[in-house]
């Protein structure tokens, strides 16, 4: 089964630049893809129309088998429930402690306070976080924020995660680390679209490889490695 | 579905832990809303002031040396039974002369008059002195003659029409002076609420990230802005109470007794201190959640 698919998709925007050209791609159920490609290629707008941050300009997207370009506005926040987003600059809020920070998803969704109580503990100790769960985010490391923000995409096992140069800002050693989380929500069962440059990542990963290049895919490999 | 007390709770922390935002919105809409306010008091005392003025506007009827007894005490009875009167007050031949001496003593005029020149009259005060003139024509017949038995009526036409003509303008200006106001302090108050909103558009993006629908994002904020507005309004109507009571009854005292006005609608005497106090708290309350409905327009649309 698909769990994304992209059919003829385009995205012009408003000053006319060509984000992405006439895109096909399909995404298995418990994929881990790569989506490689300079800055400008079209990576970040790939994402931003998974969650419905911006709309296609043409084509089709398909999540789990439903159209999402024709979704009312309303249903947006469902949508986004089952789409776990992990960034490059962590977007963790600065006034919140560890666990609050993750227990927003939840009390986003009106989770029961029990459920939170049990359910963020958990997710801490799957990114080794548990410790740190009464700090703030200014007394973590880079590597310990991004891992904190996956966990909050995670904690209420999406189906989909979408990292977004989630290593961009860290040192390799910290990237490893990120990567082996990733790689263990992935083994759950969970489909994981990485966008990335780290070339070290990618060909140590061996996995999917789908490369753009000015909006267009001129590679889709399996096990592929981030190329020339 | 959510619970209800994540609203409250959320609103309190974050209160708490947006301190210095909160409290910058709380004092504008304290500070605006107080100065606001204390001109409505104000304006409404100086228009106490010149309603008070203008009760004293007398119209003097004077009366023909050879009236009757009965055709004065018909004419009394029908001045009295008009509704812009308010009371009628005799004054004989004698009393008149009587009140001209006291007003003269010593002057050399005294000795020039000879018998009783002055005539018996009545005074009316009006419980509508706007009204003087229609009243002043009800001593006239249609030709324009004076009705039997009166002679002249005064009621110092030109001051009058001055007063109330001075009356209309001050009112004008006080209502533009108010709206005005009321716009700086809505305006100022809108901006301050929209900043602290702004501070904290990472938040809501977060929020809307991990699925939160726009109205959950909206009722913290809402809550918040409501709570800002109506603590603020709270806190200047303190400050209008302490200010009404303690300096503008005591200036005002002043006034009354150097202009000898006879009453006045003193601070905290009268009921318009307390609808400003309602109107205050409703404004704030408001003024409060509505911008942040607006603010948030911006940050909440998908």
């Amino acid at each position: 089964m698909n769990m994304i698919e992209f059919k003829q998709v385009s995205k012009i925007y408003e000053d006319s630049t060509a984000a992405l050209k006439n895109i096909n791609l399909a995404i298995k159920k418990g994929e881990f893809l790569f989506l490689v490609g300079p800055s400008g290629s079209g990576k970040s707008t790939f994402i931003k129309l998974l969650i419905k941050e911006i709309d296609e300009s043409e084509g089709s997207i398909y999540i789990a088998g439903r159209n999402i370009c024709n979704l009312k506005s309303n249903r947006i926040p469902q949508l986004r429930r089952n789409i776990g987003c992990v960034f490059q600059d962590f977007k963790l809020l600065p006034n919140k402690t560890i666990f609050e920070n993750v227990a927003f998803t939840l009390e986003v969704i009106g989770k029961p306070v029990y459920e939170i109580k049990i359910q963020v503990p958990q997710v801490l100790k799957l990114v080794g976080l548990y410790s740190k769960i009464n700090s703030y985010p200014h007394q973590l490391s880079g590597g310990e924020q991004q891992r904190v923000s996956i966990a909050r995409a995670f904690v209420n096992r999406p189906p989909i995660l979408l990292a977004d140069e989630p290593t961009g800002n860290l040192d390799p050693g910290t990237s490893e680390g990120i990567m082996k989380i990733l790689s263990r929500i992935n083994l759950i069962g969970t489909t994981v679209l990485m966008a990335t440059h780290d070339r070290n990542i990618v060909n140590s990963m061996r996995r999917r490889v789908v490369e753009l290049e000015e909006g267009e895919i001129i590679r889709d490999q399996k096990r592929g490695v981030y190329g020339d | 579905m959510v619970r209800p007390k994540y609203f409250f709770s959320e609103t309190f922390t974050s209160l708490k832990r947006n301190f210095f935002m909160g409290f910058t919105a709380i004092t504008t809409v304290a500070i605006t809303l107080f100065i606001v306010g204390f001109f409505v008091i104000i304006v409404y005392d100086i228009q106490g002031i010149i309603k008070s003025v203008e009760s004293e506007v007398e119209l003097a009827v004077y009366l023909e040396d050879n009236i009757s007894e009965e055709l004065k005490d018909y004419i009394e009875q029908e001045v009295l039974s008009w509704e812009e009167t308010d009371s009628v007050n005799y004054v004989s031949k004698d009393q008149a002369l009587e009140r001209f001496r006291e007003q003269n003593e010593g002057s050399d005029i005294l000795k020039e008059i000879e018998g009783n020149p002055l005539p018996a009259s009545f005074e009316i005060a009006l419980s509508s002195p706007e009204k003087i003139d229609q009243v002043a024509l009800k001593f006239m017949d249609k030709d324009g003659n004076y009705i039997e038995g009166v002679n002249d009526v005064i009621y110092g036409k030109n001051y009058v029409n001055k007063l109330f003509s001075i009356t209309a303008i001050v009112g004008t200006i006080a209502l533009l002076v108010i709206i005005v106001l009321l716009l700086a302090a809505i305006v100022l108050i809108f901006n301050t609420i929209r900043l602290s909103i702004y501070a904290r558009r990472k938040e809501i993006e977060v929020m809307k990230l991990v699925g939160a629908t726009n109205w959950f994002v909206r009722i913290p904020f809402l809550f918040e802005g409501f709570f800002e507005g109506f603590v603020g309004s709270i806190i200047s109507i303190i400050l209008l109470y302490f200010v009404g009571n303690f300096l503008l009854i005591r200036g005002e005292r002043v006034i009354v007794d150097t202009m000898r006005i006879k009453e006045l609608a003193i601070v905290g005497s009268s009921s318009v201190v307390l609808y400003v106090y309602i109107g205050v708290a409703i404004i704030g309350g408001l003024i409060g959640i509505l911008s942040s409905a607006i603010a948030l327009r911006r940050y909440v649309k998908i």
